[in-house]
């Protein structure tokens, strides 16, 4: 860090390291409340092996799927947001004061049934982030989509907005997210061969375009159908990869990150600065002035 | 081959990180930090900020972007 722009990233500011372990492993296909546990119990040892590991974490993240995977029953084994499952993910945020973001298919939230979900648990064990799946996965996923996609303050200056695997090949959802004030896009998956390129061809250009870090979390392994790839990846805001997971096997990668240069940038870089010029077309023309043209001008007010 | 004189926009990030500028700003509480600070922008000429930013239409900067959108527009004829 950092390319991003011509100017020099000029005068001081004061950050903080956001310390973020990523987990891919391969969830058991759930079709019993047993297998849900099952994979509840390797989420736990991640998070165990996590802190060994990576004395200080301040964040872990784990893919979409990994409660109950995503096979032909997973609507059997739907969960309760006050279930027994969620209280032991609270319970172990709290236990080893970290932060951590999980994926469960919510019988209801918020009124939607079966509901593609992502939640973050801060160190107290409470859940102060929400996000539901707002493009699941048609026709293959019958989930009901999410209508926002909030930003939430984290740990460490960290202000995350969530999306869930197929919302990353949506240009918009990252948008919204970076123009909800986030610093840290985390991206949860449960993505599938022949996918692994475009995994990375989306992550990779959608933190350059959103000038944000994005950490991601895929699942690795094979179920009833697919063979999930893994490769997560922790990226820059220049788009480059920071740390990538192997393609296939159960890995945990760590970064530290630094979620102040992305609000430093929005306002100290000249050139590149996407976030204002996309809103303010040709501004260093003369009959501009410095205000520029609004997408609106332009007819496609849609892409805001 | 015509040679040109490149460092302008250098030379005002200089003069900005001299005076301690952060942006959002207004342009006249820019000024009235930087104003007076002299900048070359051609191989024979040097003028104040106060100068350079003379045209700009707009009262308030958002960030750097914006400032040196609103510089390059004011310093720039209309073809």
């Amino acid at each position: 860090m950092n390319i991003g722009s011509t100017h020099a990233l000029s005068g001081p500011f004061e950050t903080e390291a956001l310390s973020v372990v990523s987990v891919q492993f391969s969830p058991v296909s759930a079709q019993t409340t047993e297998d849900v546990e099952t994979n509840v119990e390797t989420i736990c040892d991640f998070m165990n092996r996590a802190v060994g590991g990576f004395p200080g974490v301040d964040l872990i993240v784990t893919s979409e799927g990994a409660l109950q995977g995503f096979g032909p029953d997973c609507k059997n084994v739907l969960l309760n947001y006050d279930g027994p499952e969620i209280r032991r993910l609270k319970d172990i945020c709290k236990s080893l004061d970290v932060w951590g973001i999980f994926c469960p298919l919510f019988r209801e939230y918020a009124g939607m049934k079966c509901a593609n979900t992502c939640i973050m648990i801060n160190n107290k064990g409470e859940i102060v982030h929400h996000y539901v799946k707002m493009n699941p996965w048609i026709p293959g996923e019958t989930s009901c989509p999410g209508g926002e996609c909030p930003t939430t303050l984290g740990p460490k200056g960290a202000r995350i907005a969530t999306i869930i695997c197929a919302d990353g090949d949506y240009p918009e959802m990252w948008r919204a997210a970076a123009d909800g004030g986030a610093n840290v896009i985390v991206r949860v998956s449960f993505d599938m061969s022949p996918w692994d390129k475009a995994w990375e061809i989306t992550n990779k250009a959608m933190a350059y375009t959103t000038q944000c870090y994005v950490v991601t979390s895929n699942a690795v392994g094979l179920d009833e159908v697919y063979s999930y790839f893994g490769r997560s990846m922790i990226l820059n805001p220049d788009g480059a990869i920071i740390t990538e997971a192997p393609m296939g096997l159960p890995w945990m990668i760590k970064a530290d990150l630094y979620p102040a240069i992305v609000d430093h940038t929005r306002t100290q870089y000249a050139s590149n600065n996407f976030q204002w010029a996309r809103r303010h077309r040709g501004a260093s023309h003369p009959n501009l002035a410095g205000v520029g043209a609004s997408v609106r001008a332009y007819g496609n007010e849609s892409v805001r | 081959m015509k040679k040109y004189y490149m460092a302008a926009a250098h030379n005002v990030v200089r003069a900005l990180d001299a005076g301690n500028i952060r942006f959002p700003i207004g342009k006249e509480e820019l000024l009235a930090q930087v104003g007076n600070r002299e900048v070359q922008i051609d191989f024979d000429r040097k003028i104040s900020i106060s100068e350079y930013c003379g045209n700009i239409k707009i009262d308030n900067f958002e960030n750097k972007a914006q400032f040196f959108s609103a510089l390059t527009a004011a310093n720039t004829e209309e073809v």
